[in-house]
């Protein structure tokens, strides 16, 4: 099965050589690509530097035009699935090769990492969010999703080619609903994540209230009129 | 009072309606209408529980709820074409970046091609 890593990155220059590191020396048998979402630090010098596989856009189009430009890499060069893995090292690469097996046992469209399929989610203001995006998914899909905040997720070729097309696919729990309204296969595969290490999440304080109030909104009124075209 | 609120109702809606079929129809980002959404909404809210404007407007000062139901939404309006300018801005900003790096790319390859012409000539000459 060939799979391509997508590792987007925005500012990571603190954290994205131990990644790609990793990901080259201890999974050889996996492609990856970078992809560099506008950087104002050193970022894409680093991978330039090094000689890794890089998209270097030229300006910051968010994580969802980024993941969108990996997966146009993975779909042109006719990956059989492709996962995401942030660049600033919460994702362990060590679950793809569980990932990837869960897809083909189950024939699943998607494979989330997911924190809580066997462990309890904790509970605090960490998890307020993730509970109110799980219970949003779970009134309007009736489907039950873990971890909907996980941004760690394996795509089969069918979703590579959806994603890789249409608009409105960003990489957030909103289309995960919508795909699982419409008849997606989506699968739970326990991991576990590591803490942040260097540099700034997408998510910072105020950004974490906006970006609840745009996934809820999106779930609960738009995301269910949404029918889905391509097969 | 009454006709107000139904219209004001009615029309939310059928705004609401029309933003979401928008993002049907794959014409825009989601990211680009919450704002819209999130408008229909107070709209709404504003129209089904009248209260909420009689009480702010009294603390206010306001001659009628109705003055307040319309200062809101010419605020939220102005924010929305304020936020818009900043977006265009940044919109031209990239799209000048872009142009710029694109054509000093394509500058420089002519002039490495043409460099290494000029020198591949020079040797043939020598031979």
């Amino acid at each position: 099965m060939k799979l391509l890593v997508i590792i987007p990155a925005y500012n990571e220059s603190g954290s994205i050589e131990r990644v790609v590191n990793c990901i080259r020396d201890e999974y050889p048998q996996y492609d990856y690509v970078v992809v560099n979402d506008g950087s104002v630090d050193d970022t894409a010098g680093i991978c330039r530097r090094n000689g890794y596989r890089l998209i270097d856009l030229k300006t910051n189009l968010g994580l969802a035009g980024a993941f969108q430009a990996g997966v146009k890499y993975a779909y042109e060069n006719d990956y059989d699935c492709a996962i995401q893995i942030d660049g600033d090292g919460q994702h362990d690469p060590a679950y793809i090769e569980g990932m990837a097996a869960l897809m083909q046992e189950t024939d699943a469209d998607i494979v989330i990492g997911s924190r809580f399929v066997e462990k309890k989610k904790p509970g605090g203001l960490r998890m307020f969010g993730s509970n109110i995006i799980a219970t949003a998914i779970r009134l309007t899909t009736g489907k039950l999703l873990r971890d909907p905040t996980s941004g760690m997720r394996l795509l089969n070729r069918r979703m590579i080619r959806e994603f890789a097309v249409n608009m409105n696919y960003g990489p957030e729990p909103d289309t995960v609903s919508y795909l699982m309204r419409n008849g997606a296969k989506v699968e739970e595969y326990q991991v576990e994540m590591r803490e942040r290490t260097a540099g700034k999440s997408y998510l910072s304080a105020w950004r974490s209230v906006e970006y609840m109030v745009r996934i809820v909104i999106s779930i609960v009124l738009i995301q269910p009129f949404r029918k889905r075209s391509t097969t | 009072m009454i006709l107000l609120r139904i219209l004001l109702i009615a029309s939310s809606l059928f705004l609401l309606l029309h933003v979401i079929r928008s993002v049907t129809k794959a014409r825009v980002r989601i990211d680009d209408i919450i704002f819209w959404v999130l408008f229909a909404i107070v709209l709404i809210v504003l129209a089904i529980v009248p209260q909420v404007a009689s009480f702010f407007a009294e603390v206010l000062h306001f001659q009628a709820p109705i003055n307040l139901v319309y200062l809101v939404v010419i605020f939220l309006l102005i924010l929305r074409v304020f936020n818009m300018s900043i977006k265009v801005s940044q919109l031209e900003m990239k799209m000048q970046q872009m142009v710029q790096d694109e054509a000093v790319k394509s500058c420089m390859g002519r002039e490495d091609a043409a460099g290494e012409d000029a020198q591949a000539s020079e040797e043939g000459g020598k031979e």
